[in-house]
């Protein structure tokens, strides 16, 4: 069930961020409701941005059920904050959601409604000797069984410890990853629903949903990077210098070169009429000059 | 196409007894004019299937500008006595030429297949849409656009002048140099569209409306030599820097000075114009900024002379893009810009209301 709004969901944000934001202030709140808070501050501010929202041709923020927030390895390490987090998560009537334990949890509103919370982290390195990480998630060493949360364990979720944005919503502080996180982010979530949307085991059904799933990723990359302030922009070189070598840029490069690379390929088609040519032209030579020239070095290097 | 100037003799020619006029009217009789105060011909006009016959009294042009379609018009009343009607016969009558005559009531035919015959209470025959073939070369190629729209421009800040030296001094005060000799040419252009009127002692503005409409349909963007985009030190006096080299010629364009004359946000940086983009590069001290939205001012190298042309400077020393030139860009943008072109537009009739 989705709501009919995203306004539906900000009273039962609300209370939860601002209990987790007194655990600690580094929680994000990324996915499609960061780009919704971000947008709605946009227009109360006068932030200069990448594409000004007066010439965005379809400026209504998209519909999401799910709450996406980025937690930092240091929380999920600390028993004294997962206890934390484990009060707040009962006060507010979250549950865990079965075979997603404890990075999924699920509020039943009315019967038929409810909202779905999933924890993110990043992938941790051998310096973080305090956790344990499978490949699906990241939970405490030693295991605080039934307690507190896990991070769906995120490599995508590179480099959002580098200047993430704060801004106020309703007087209340809200956090959202840089916009070379969230692009990542959300150009890995694309290819994956694209490629089930090309998986012959998939019914029709199927397959004609993850492809609407895949366009609407593909549509919120290109709101991340229309809504870039120019100070986020300065911050970009400092955030691709850091995240390099890592293996979820090279595989966002691959990505980038297999459906974003033309502005006739996948990903520029699926928000073709959405945005003005000389826009979408910009918001591609930005993409280009994020992942094209990693491409091009592992292309010289073989 | 026919370039070749006709002369009055061909363009009778057309008149030829048992020869269509104007499908499905024929020619029965032709009387060519005798004295000097008649038309240049009388024909008698009639239906194939009709022996009603009707006689016009014809004066032709050599020219089709509207001011000589005026004239001709006017020729054609003169010389009709009260049993014949008024047509004229020009190499080419476009489709607004044959809306004048219908509203003057006077009939025409061209050598292009167009045409206006009317009888009253009897008939009516119209034919329109056939291509000029008889382009006339004007004294100047387009008095709307380039250097040539200079006078146009003048004139819609100042709709009267006393005399055509006046009107160039003035045109060298507001920032461009225009010959004499260039003025009158463009004077003349305007004058055979009928949009002003010139005598020997004033030159009178006598439809601003079409004047504007053709100077924002004459405005093509101009492909700049060059662009670049710079980010600059807070509180940098990028203006008084550009102003400190006397030979770069620099304004802000009329897309970015619409704030001066509309209720409107003008989003990026702003674009500022200059004849020396390398000179006004080592004056500013800028600092390239990839991004071109997130820039502070955008430079262009153009020649263009409506960027620099009746420039209006505010106490930074900003030269900011005239109202005319704001209009002229904004009502060739996106809707948004359209919009707020409206706006203006009203300001600039306003000033030269008649």
């Amino acid at each position: 069930m989705r709501f009919s709004s995203d306004n539906d969901l900000w009273p039962h944000f609300l209370p939860l961020w601002k209990q987790l934001n007194q655990v600690g202030p580094n929680f994000l709140i990324a996915g499609g409701y960061g780009l919704f808070l971000k947008q709605r501050w946009l227009l109360a501010e006068s932030a200069q941005i990448l594409v000004p929202m007066e010439r965005w041709h379809n400026p209504e923020p998209r519909a999401t059920k799910d709450l996406d927030v980025i937690v930092e390895l240091d929380i999920i390490a600390s028993p004294e904050h997962q206890q934390q987090i484990q009060k707040i998560l009962e006060d507010q009537e979250y549950q865990v959601v079965p075979g997603n334990e404890r990075w999924q949890f699920e509020k039943r509103i009315t019967p038929g409604r409810s909202v779905i919370l999933d924890f993110h982290s990043p992938k941790p390195g051998p310096e973080h000797f305090n956790l344990r990480a499978d490949g699906r998630r990241v939970k405490p060493k030693p295991s605080l069984k039934q307690t507190g949360i896990h991070g769906h364990e995120n490599l995508e979720a590179v480099g959002c410890e580098f200047h993430p944005l704060t801004f106020a919503n309703d007087n209340v502080q809200i956090t959202v990853p840089n916009p070379v996180t969230g692009v990542i982010m959300k150009m890995v979530a694309m290819r994956d629903r694209l490629q089930k949307s090309r998986d012959p085991k998939q019914t029709e059904d199927s397959r004609r949903n993850e492809e609407g799933e895949a366009r609407k990723h593909a549509g919120d990359v290109y709101r991340m990077l229309a809504m870039m302030t120019r100070d986020e922009s300065d911050q970009v070189n400092e955030i691709l210098g850091a995240i390099r070598t890592t293996e979820a840029y090279k595989d966002t490069c691959s990505i980038y070169s297999e459906l974003f690379v033309a502005i006739d390929s996948w990903g520029p088609q699926s928000v073709v009429g959405q945005w003005a040519p000389e826009d979408l032209a910009q918001m591609h030579a930005i993409l280009s000059s994020w992942f094209a020239p990693a491409l091009n070095e592992v292309t010289h290097q073989q | 196409m026919n370039n070749k100037k006709i002369t009055e003799f061909q363009l009778l020619a057309k008149l030829q007894p048992e020869a269509f006029l104007l499908e499905p009217l024929i020619i029965y009789s032709l009387f060519p004019a005798l004295a000097r105060d008649r038309a240049d011909a009388v024909i008698e006009v009639g239906l194939a299937d009709s022996t009603e016959r009707f006689r016009f009294a014809v004066e032709a042009k050599t020219s089709s500008t509207p001011m000589a379609v005026q004239m001709a018009i006017a020729q054609a009343r003169a010389h009709t006595p009260d049993d014949e009607l008024p047509m004229i016969l020009v190499p080419y009558l476009s489709p607004e030429r044959l809306d004048k005559l219908e509203k003057e009531q006077v009939s025409g035919i061209d050598l292009c297949g167009n045409g206006l015959v009317i009888v009253p209470d009897r008939f009516y025959v119209l034919r329109t849409g056939q291509p000029n073939q008889y382009r006339e070369s004007r004294p100047l190629n387009n008095p709307y656009s380039g250097r040539s729209s200079l006078v146009a421009r003048m004139l819609l800040v100042q709709p009267d002048w006393s005399s055509l030296k006046e009107l160039a001094e003035a045109i060298r005060e507001a920032g461009a140099q225009l010959s004499l000799p260039q003025a009158s040419k463009s004077t003349k252009a305007l004058q055979n569209e009928l949009i002003i009127a010139k005598n020997a002692k004033t030159i009178k503005l006598q439809e601003p409306l079409r004047l504007l409409d053709n100077l924002g349909r004459a405005w093509k963007k101009p492909e700049f030599r060059r662009r670049e985009f710079l980010r600059l030190s807070p509180q940098r006096d990028w203006a008084n820097a550009l102003s400190g080299d006397s030979d770069l010629r620099w304004a802000v364009t009329g897309a970015s000075s619409v704030s001066r004359y509309a209720s409107f946000s003008q989003a990026g940086p702003l674009r500022i114009a200059v004849t020396n983009i390398a000179a006004a590069l080592e004056r500013i001290k800028g600092k390239a900024e990839p991004v071109p939205s997130f820039a502070d001012i955008e430079l262009v190298e153009t020649d263009e002379p409506g960027f620099y042309f009746q420039n209006e400077s505010d106490e930074k020393g900003i030269r900011w893009a005239s109202r005319l030139q704001a209009w002229i860009e904004l009502q060739a943008g996106d809707a948004r810009q359209q919009n707020a072109a409206r706006d203006i537009r009203k300001q600039i009739l306003k000033g030269v209301e008649l």
